[in-house]
């Protein structure tokens, strides 16, 4: 089920609200538990216990770590947090080590097996070997969200581990933190430490109800109004066999705008649909796009995935602090796990290590020199490093990509104009440059929906009546982060 | 936030909620307005749909499943889940096409849209109120997809190959030429109505031009039906395309049929003698909008699209009649919705005027027809393929096939292969009855096979083909067999019938009638065969259907 759909805005939401609000306080995790079950299990029922085997070796875990040090057991539901500098014992040990095991274990077969398959038939077919019927033998389908709701549920018995989070015992609640509908299935991250208090008590006011609409209503005009007519240009572009240099750019411009709308409308959806429930998440973008390099720009572009790999991963790996040479093989490991984490091709790797030697490089320029570009350079020529990326994050495979990065360059062949005409005409094109006014020069949605005042109010709605008028008359409505 | 415990969390958190201040007024526009929007959806949903959602629930608590009584648990979970699975697609399917508040938006948005030059899912917005079908668009201008592991091994241009070619074999070995005509889609004739920048000649794809090549290397004619079209396209002052539907005009498909004779005769094809008189030919007229116009949903006053009018020549036999095609032809077409454009009439523009009919008239000789809607890759060669196999030669006789196929289905297109061999009528568990036969029987639906949904295909009727099991005979005596295929009419002016709602598991009561009495109406319409292993099996009429259940 997605949000910007008929069944989610006019069947589910308002049903899964009215019942959540007239819930009794302490039923209330249960009820969303439920709704969360079922709005994810609508995709396909048998993930839901996927889902449920995952929350439960997690939630286990988390208990056999806090069990050990706290014998006292829970107050109020929770453990108190386990002193950061004692040392664990072999049991915390192996909790940790089984739970990390079991999540990753999990995501690397249903996301990785197909692939790591498809590599080991390669290379044996390199060598002369092959196999009858191939090596396949089984094709694993990708749970929707399984990248977002493993780490989510690792960051817990991780931060437990260290001392970072209160290991919770009560089951339902812990349940409700992993399955939560908002951010199930693209995120944003959601850290249980930061929900850990609002899990157990939280407001319902008006002030909040109001703010989560609006974010819902700007997140479903990114994706209705912006993403998906970016969207239709970035995917004829991308999918045709030749287009000319101008099509060429305007299908990559189209492409940045399309997965930023897409995936920030989802996040700040699943924001307002938080706030309506009463829980307040982290933003997950920062005008990213207006980014004066590229650190800046992981500082601003899926905060709560980057903030994941840098707590989890790059500081664990030592982070800055062992030499820059070191720096530098820990940001190239950590964007190339990046990548590999947003799909199983070599084409994210790619995307990945370019990110990451990007990286490394402006750090090591930073280092060298205090002269810094002016921000309108900076600015243009990070959006478009980052755009370029961006192709081998669609193109289907590599060779796509290659043959769509000559195609960016003057005198290749076009199509007869057939592309140009497809994606020229008004609504498309004024879509775009909205997509551009709002990237460059508008507020950021936290902003907007800081203050709401009538007039404020009927724009708003107005924007919702529309959104919801063009969604009933477009199929087209692709979300890119569900593939993830 | 009387209880909200400020000290949660990152300090943004609470810094972030302290911030916030929305106007009472504000509140109550917001929230009241989509409070009442969102309710009012789902209430004027609620008093059409309700039916839908039970029928959900029906299928949540595991009704209609079909298990064998061996199945393990785990099979049985599997099976739970891909029929749960499927009424989930099922409903939301029905949720947005039925909803009455999309029903009454979506004609004027999709107007406001097209006024800007955006089409739909299925159609793309021209210039001067011309349509183009984006499935041709794609043929166009997609990255070719042979030798692509990822699609499946019966579509694109190597498939294409195998499969003309293998046909081809087979019909050389009894005599036969094999002439294939694929016809260009408008937007490769009239690239500039689009915006194009291509004015002069026909946008060929280089993979197309390779593949023409490869089939004349089997020995196989090629008719340059983008040839013929561009002539056309020179001397005419009429277009060769409709504007607002993906077919050709009846004078550009009247010129290509007599370009198609000459070819023949040129090539010295056919053996038997012309017959002395030409047939008659009826002028009239036919006004329409077209499948393209009607895919895209608008108003039915909008005027992106001005009714067309038409000129058609129907074909009278010298004795009055209305030309049919012939069995004993020694031409053979093989046609889809080019041919059948003018000829059959639920298309909305005519009949007894098709390609089928002029050619016949141009070649003064009887020509047969095998003509489907859509397809046009495999559905005329299955219907020889099982015809052969039950002992049906539907290619004794004849000395030339033509086969006719929209180009895009190069790409588009199922190549699947067929085993051309003559057989005898071979046993069959499922009930077969001759003409003027008809059988009131009661049985288990076990499947249903796929209906397209309304308005996202070109054509607006449909047969779909409903397999049935565990009969009994409601007139007594025997059923004549175990199970039942029958053909029925899944969609009739771009509506559902009964037939989409049937489930696997419900017991139902129907009329079976022969098929060879209901063919010659219904056997051009699009139709879903039932799964492969069913196709060598008769298949019958389904004339009347009920639940059993709704008993008078």
């Amino acid at each position: 089920m997605v949000f910007s759909s008929h069944v989610f805005l006019f069947w589910f939401l308002p049903v899964a609200l009215a019942v959540y609000y007239l819930s009794p306080r302490g039923i209330k995790p249960l009820t969303l538990t439920l709704f969360s079950y079922f709005f994810y299990g609508w995709s396909n029922p048998l993930f839901a216990i996927l889902m449920l085997l995952c929350t439960a070796v997690n939630y286990a875990a988390g208990l056999i770590i806090a069990r050990e040090q706290d014998r006292a057991g829970p107050v109020q539901g929770e453990f108190s947090t386990l002193p950061p500098d004692s040392p664990r014992t072999r049991r915390q040990k192996l909790a940790l080590i089984v739970s990390v095991i079991a999540s990753l274990g999990m995501l690397a077969f249903f996301k990785y097996w197909n692939f790591g398959i498809e590599n080991f038939e390669r290379i044996f077919q390199a060598f002369g070997l092959t196999q009858n019927g191939g090596w396949n033998l089984i094709h694993v389908v990708l749970p929707l969200g399984i990248s977002f709701y493993t780490f989510q549920a690792m960051s817990y018995t991780i931060d437990v581990y260290r001392g970072e989070a209160r290991a919770i015992s009560n089951f339902t609640r812990f349940a409700c933190y992993v399955s939560m509908f908002p951010q199930l299935v693209a995120g944003p991250i959601v850290r249980y430490q930061d929900v850990a208090d609002q899990l157990r008590k939280r407001s319902h006011t008006l002030d909040k109800c109001t703010r989560g609409a609006a974010y819902l209503i700007v997140g479903l005009a990114q994706k209705v109004l912006l993403a998906n007519p970016c969207g239709r240009i970035a995917d004829t572009c991308f999918n045709a066999e030749s287009r000319d240099m101008l099509e060429a750019w305007t299908g990559v411009c189209a492409y940045s705008f399309q997965i930023y709308f897409d995936f920030s409308g989802y996040s700040n959806m699943a924001i307002g649909l938080g706030l309506m429930l009463g829980f307040t998440f982290l933003r997950n973008f920062d005008s990213p796009y207006r980014s004066r390099g590229l650190t800046d720009f992981w500082r601003r572009w899926h905060i709560s995935l980057s903030t994941w790999l840098r707590d989890y991963l790059y500081v664990p790996l030592g982070g800055n602090r062992r030499g820059p040479l070191r720096t530098y093989v820990n940001l190239m490991l950590v964007m190339l796990i990046g990548g590999l984490w947003h799909g199983a091709s070599w084409n994210f790797v790619l995307w990945g290590g370019g990110h990451g030697a990007w990286l490394a490089i402006e750090r090591l320029i930073c280092r060298r020199t205090k002269w810094r570009p002016p921000p309108i350079l900076s600015i243009c020529a990070t959006f478009l490093g980052v755009s370029l990326l961006w192709v081998l994050f669609r193109a289907d495979d590599l060779g796509s990509a290659m043959a769509y990065y000559r195609s960016l360059l003057p005198g290749n062949g076009g199509n007869h104009g057939l592309v140009g005409a497809a994606i020229g005409n008004a609504y498309l094109l004024g879509s775009l440059t909205a997509a551009a006014v709002v990237v460059f020069a508008a507020p950021p949605t936290c902003r907007v929906t800081r203050q709401i005042g009538p007039i404020k109010a009927i724009a708003l709605l107005l924007t919702f009546l529309l959104t919801v008028a063009l969604l009933s008359s477009q199929s087209y409505n692709p979300f890119i982060y569900f593939l993830f | 936030m009387s209880d909200y415990d400020e000290t949660i969390g990152r300090g943004n958190h609470s810094r972030e909620q302290e911030s916030t201040r929305t106007n009472p007024w504000a509140q109550a526009i917001l929230l009241g307005g989509m409070l009442m929007s969102v309710v009012g959806v789902l209430a004027s949903d609620a008093s059409k749909l309700s039916g839908e959602w039970a029928k959900f629930t029906k299928a949540l608590m595991g009704q209609g499943i079909q298990v064998e009584p061996s199945a393990s648990t785990t099979e049985r979970v599997f099976l739970w889940n891909d029929h749960v699975m499927d009424s989930i697609g099922e409903l939301e399917e029905q949720l947005e096409l039925e909803s009455p508040v999309c029903q009454w938006v979506q004609p004027r948005m999709q107007g406001w849209l097209a006024s800007m030059g955006e089409g739909g899912e299925e159609v793309m917005v021209g210039r001067n109120g011309w349509l183009f079908y984006r499935l041709s668009f794609n043929y166009l201008t997609a990255k070719e997809v042979s030798g692509d592991q990822s699609i499946p091994a019966d579509k694109g241009y190597d498939a294409a190959l195998a499969a003309v070619g293998s046909f081809a074999e087979y019909l050389r070995s009894r005599g036969i030429e094999l002439i294939v005509a694929p016809v260009p889609p408008k937007l490769a004739v009239y690239p500039g109505e689009f915006g194009g920048t291509s004015s002069e000649g026909i946008i060929e794809t280089p993979a197309y031009r390779k593949w023409v090549t490869q089939v004349e290397a089997l020995g196989v004619g090629v008719f340059d039906m983008a040839n013929a079209l561009s002539s056309f396209r020179e001397q005419s002052t009429v277009p060769a395309y409709l504007r607002g539907d993906t077919h050709w005009r009846p004078e550009s498909m009247e010129w290509c049929a007599h370009k198609l004779v000459d070819y023949l005769e040129a090539k010295n094809l056919i053996k038997g003698a012309r017959a002395n008189e030409q047939s008659d030919l009826l002028k009239t007229t036919v006004t329409g909008k077209g499948d393209l116009w009607r895919m895209l949903r608008l108003e039915e006053g909008n005027t992106l699209v001005e009714p067309e009018e038409v000129p058609l020549n129907q074909v009278i036999t010298s004795g009055g009649m209305r030309w049919q095609p012939s069995r004993t032809g020694e031409v053979l077409l093989l046609g889809d919705s080019f041919c059948n454009i003018y000829s059959l009439g639920q298309m909305g523009w005519g009949e007894s005027a098709g390609f089928a009919e002029h050619l016949g008239n141009g070649l003064r000789r009887p020509v047969d027809a095998i003509l489907r809607n859509s397809d046009g890759a495999h559905a005329t060669r299955q219907i020889i393929a099982r015809d052969l196999a039950r002992g049906i030669d539907r290619l004794a006789g004849k000395s030339v096939v033509i086969w006719e196929f929209a180009g895009r289905e190069l790409t588009e297109g199922r190549w699947i292969e067929y085993d051309y061999q003559l057989g005898e009528k071979p046993e069959t568990r499922f009930v077969e009855l001759d003409s003027g036969e008809t059988l009131d029987l009661e049985g288990t639906i076990v499947e249903v096979s796929p209906i397209p949904i309304p308005g996202s295909v070109p054509y607006q009727d449909f047969i779909a083909t409903v397999h049935l099991r565990d009969l009994v005979n409601l007139r007594g005596g025997e059923s004549r067999g175990t199970e039942v295929l029958a053909y029925a009419r899944a969609m009739e002016a771009n509506r559902w019938t009964n037939i989409s709602n049937l489930r696997s598991g419900q017991r139902v009561r129907i009329k079976l009638a022969s098929w060879i009495d209901s063919e010659g109406k219904f056997g051009r319409w699009n139709r879903s065969e039932a799964s492969e292993d069913l196709l060598l099996e008769p298949v019958n009429w389904l004339a009347e259907i009920k639940l059993a259940e709704d008993k008078e």
